[in-house]
């Protein structure tokens, strides 16, 4: 049988290409505030990001920051219009470029990515 | 908070020849609802072989013939993270040692969520074992604007897909008749890709063509959020709740606890009245009555407990709890789902160490394990009130602040803020290489609580501290009351003696003193001397190792032994027998600082040591939990002893 | 990426990636596509393309299995949609009257 989790393992999580340093990340959005998804650090831990991809934070995804919590961190965010919280140490790994665009979320019929 | 001990043995008979399916799915996609619907209470939870992850199976009749399922953990894909997932795509591939084939999978996803839940289900699809797709919460879909259209989807993906609103069991009957031949499912003509581009090239097109439309942001869920996450607000909201949460700890249950207490006062009262024979009456009275009547007086403020648990968790309030408290957790180097457990083991440790099941990485379920022991549990509760009311009277103030409630206060916080420090120390003992684990938590949509599913729960809760006191506490009154009150001694025995045979106090007083229960509480005088113990505070220590709550029912024999009518003024003139500070009040203030603080270290219930060998899948833990907090609650009883003694002068 | 997904054809070798509206102006029997996809059809895996209101129709050769050959094809077919400008029709193939 084909082993799967072998398979997956080996995915690459491509980095974004031209980056410059200083790159926007995702913890540096304010709540309220929304980006697209560039790029992903791939010198961080390659199974977290590959769970982040996972978890719908892909390339050409529209994230909006929601809320922080009281104490600063985690963040509360919607992607794939779904919420989900992350700490600053995983947010920090996905480059973005913000966006200002109202009702990016695709509803119904999917364009070209 | 789902499935806690057995539910039913049945599904242990049905065994090999069933056909045996998997339901796999993301956590919060109400797989585990869909389960317990499926299987009805005929479902078993126990570990998967040699690991810290349980396993839940269960019997599904269809048409008659049984088909087993099985709750697999929660996964967000067959890219594992975390031993939980491992263990998914052990079972998958059929890695699992011990544990049967799987013949089909039933793949669990939210119809809110799936533009990212398909994501598992593309990885499932490669796994080429025959799979189903179940979409649950069709009512929430649509009720934000969303749509689905099933059939349209079925085509499109390539297998049978079935929509499900579990809480009102729409759909269970296409699901099982779905079960009844995995051979009949349709299978994609090509597998899902699972390179990263392209799966979300598939989940588009897919989606596309089933005419979905996502969910709006759930607004009701919005506005609360609002309030409740807010950093002003929210804070405040979650301090009045923790309050609401102790406060009914001692108030609300209060009266319902007299109740209890005036029934088993009127039971007790029933035998002495009516059983003329001594040695049953006191057998029945105060060993059976006294011993578990005083332990179930708690049982309305426990069951207020798991209700407050139960309604907070189904509601989907303990999420923001843990977003809240996530910050405060890593400082323990956990997250915060590690609160909710360690909140939970407020009303009892064996629901709060199960409650670890939502943590995704084995070290920190085992850390937090580690620590939910020392918060301050119900059993505590009656050796706290009766320790504080002989360590402070109750008009007593401290400041502006009634003595006694601060005292139980500070017991409280102590609990709190040790567990957090042993947890640190026991993450770090155990992940010295500092693996990061991702941190990512779903904020699911505030829903109506379930009653069924909190009764449940409630019902699992309530059913485990019930036998704990059936069997442990039970067990253990009535050996005591044996040890203490054999060899039952004859008249002239007992005249020999010097004690006159007529004067009843002087006789139980005598057949205790020469108790083998008196024997093994010198026996150990050695260890706990220094701590101000003496022999009949050694036997009711002792018994407690078994459940905390026995040492108010043992002391209780022991005094009433020396004064039937008032026991309480026996233990107060208590006076050391023997040794250097002999004549010295048993019970003075270091002593009973030793004993409440040897109360919040030392792991005294064999429930705990049970459950803790049950979720970690070794005996080393309970061993070693064991030991490391007897040695601590030695040392800071002797300590706090000390200090007593010295600020006293 | 373009999003498609494969479904069943009308016959065990044929299978229907479906894709969005409007990536084709053209429908019916394709003669050229671009680089890798075209490697499938010189080298005997692919027998027939054709394109559909909605889907992009390929036939594989009677002896190969669209469980061996589907992720390839899949790469292949992803890279050509990307330059639908590249694809040559059969003469005769219908122009799509795009609705005003």
């Amino acid at each position: 049988m084909v082993d799967i989790t072998e398979m997956l393992r080996r995915r690459t999580v491509s980095a974004a290409t031209g980056t410059a340093a200083g790159q926007l990340t995702l913890a540096d959005l304010r709540p309220g505030q929304r980006g697209v998804i560039v790029g992903l650090d791939d010198s961080h831990v390659a199974a977290t990001m590959r769970r982040l991809c996972d978890l719908g934070f892909t390339l050409g995804a529209f994230v909006e920051v929601l809320r922080r919590a009281p104490l600063g961190d985690p963040t509360l965010f919607r992607v794939k219009h779904y919420e989900i919280a992350l700490r600053r140490s995983e947010a920090r790994r996905i480059l973005i470029e913000p966006s200002d665009r109202a009702a990016e979320q695709h509803r119904g019929s999917a364009q070209a990515g | 908070m789902h499935d806690h001990g057995a539910h039913g043995g049945s599904a242990t008979a049905v065994a090999e020849t069933a056909p045996r399916m998997a339901l796999i799915g993301s956590p919060n996609s109400g797989k585990t609802t869909l389960f317990n619907a499926l299987t009805g209470l005929r479902a078993k939870t126990a570990n998967y072989p040699g690991v810290t992850v349980s396993r839940s199976e269960g019997v599904c009749p269809v048409d008659g013939q049984p088909v087993v399922l099985e709750d697999v953990p929660g996964t967000y894909s067959l890219d594992p993270v975390s031993p939980d997932e491992q263990i998914v795509s052990d079972l998958l591939h059929d890695r699992l040692q011990g544990v049967a084939r799987i013949d089909g999978l039933i793949s669990v996803a939210d119809a809110t969520t799936l533009h990212r839940s398909l994501v598992l289900l593309a990885h499932v699809l490669n796994v080429e074992r025959p799979t189903c797709l179940v979409v649950t919460f069709l009512d929430a879909l649509a009720q934000r604007q969303g749509h689905l259209d099933t059939r349209k989807l079925s085509r499109a993906i390539g297998i049978p897909v079935v929509g499900v609103i579990a809480t009102r069991g729409q759909g269970l009957d296409a699901v099982r008749d779905l079960i009844a031949d995995p051979s009949a499912w349709s299978t994609p003509v090509v597998p899902p890709p699972i390179e990263l581009g392209e799966v979300d090239a598939w989940i588009e097109s897919v989606l596309a063509a089933a005419d979905y439309r996502p969910p709006l942001p759930d607004s009701r869920t919005s506005r609360v959020d609002a309030v409740l996450l807010h950093p002003v607000w929210g804070t405040l909201t979650f301090l009045v709740v923790m309050f609401a949460f102790f406060q009914s700890i001692f108030t609300l249950a209060a009266p319902l606890q007299d109740w209890v207490a005036q029934f088993f006062g009127w039971l007790g009262g029933l035998v002495s009245d009516h059983i003329s024979n001594r040695w049953v009456s006191g057998l029945i009275g105060d060993a059976l009555i006294g011993g578990v009547g005083g332990v179930i007086t708690f049982l309305p403020q426990i069951l207020l407990l798991f209700v407050l648990i139960s309604l907070l968790e189904s509601v989907g309030y303990m999420a923001r709890a843990a977003f809240l408290m996530d910050r405060v957790m890593a400082r323990a180097r956990l997250d915060g789902r590690a609160f909710v457990a360690l909140l939970s083991s407020v009303a009892c440790a064996i629901p709060g160490i199960m409650a670890t099941r939502t943590l995704p990485s084995a070290k920190d379920r085992l850390a937090t394990m580690m620590a939910a022991p020392l918060m301050t549990c119900s059993a505590r509760l009656p050796v706290y009130v009766m320790l504080i009311g002989m360590l402070v009277r109750p008009g007593q103030r401290i400041g502006p602040f009634p003595a006694q409630g601060t005292v139980m206060f500070l017991l409280y916080l102590a609990g709190a803020i040790s567990a957090m420090l042993i947890a640190r120390v026991w993450k770090s003992l155990l992940d010295r290489r500092g693996t990061v684990m991702p941190f990512y938590m779903e904020l699911p949509p505030y829903r109506m609580p379930s009653l069924r599913s909190v009764a449940l729960a409630v019902w699992d809760a309530a059913s485990a501290f019930l036998r704990k006191v059936t069997r442990i506490i039970l067990l253990t009154t009535l050996v005591l009351w044996l040890l203490l009150n054999l060899p039952a001694r004859s008249d002239s025995a007992l005249t020999q003696a010097g004690v006159d045979a007529k004067d009843q106090a002087a006789v139980s007083a005598y057949v205790i003193d020469h108790s083998p229960a008196a024997a093994i509480g010198r026996a150990v005088e050695p260890v706990f001397r220094p701590l101000g113990f003496d022999w009949r505070i050694n036997i009711g220590v002792l018994a407690s190792l078994s459940a905390r709550e026995t040492f108010v029912s043992t002391l209780g024999m022991v005094a009433s032994s020396e004064n039937p009518e008032k026991p309480a003024e026996a233990l107060e003139q208590m006076t050391v027998q023997r040794g250097p500070d002999a004549g010295r009040k048993l019970f003075d203030a270091g002593t009973i600082a030793a004993m409440l603080v040897f109360f919040i270290y030392a792991l005294q219930c064999m429930s705990t040591i049970a459950i803790l060998r049950r979720e970690s899948g070794a005996w080393k833990w309970p061993a070693m939990a064991f030991g490391y907090l007897f040695a601590l609650a030695w040392v800071l009883a002797w300590l706090a002893r000390l200090i007593v003694n010295t600020v006293r002068g | 990426m373009i999003p498609m997904h494969p479904e069943r054809g009308a016959t065990p070798d044929e299978v229907r990636w479906v894709i969005p509206d409007g990536v084709f102006q053209r429908r019916g029997r394709v003669v050229d596509v671009p680089q890798a996809l075209r490697q499938l059809i010189d080298g005997g895996v692919i027998a027939s393309i054709n394109v559909e209101t909605d889907a992009v129709v390929i036939r594989l050769h009677h002896t190969e299995d669209w469980r061996i050959a589907g992720p390839t094809i899949r790469s292949a077919l992803a890279a050509a949609l990307a330059r639908p400008a590249d694809w040559h029709f059969a003469p005769g193939a219908a122009i799509r009257i795009t609705p005003i």
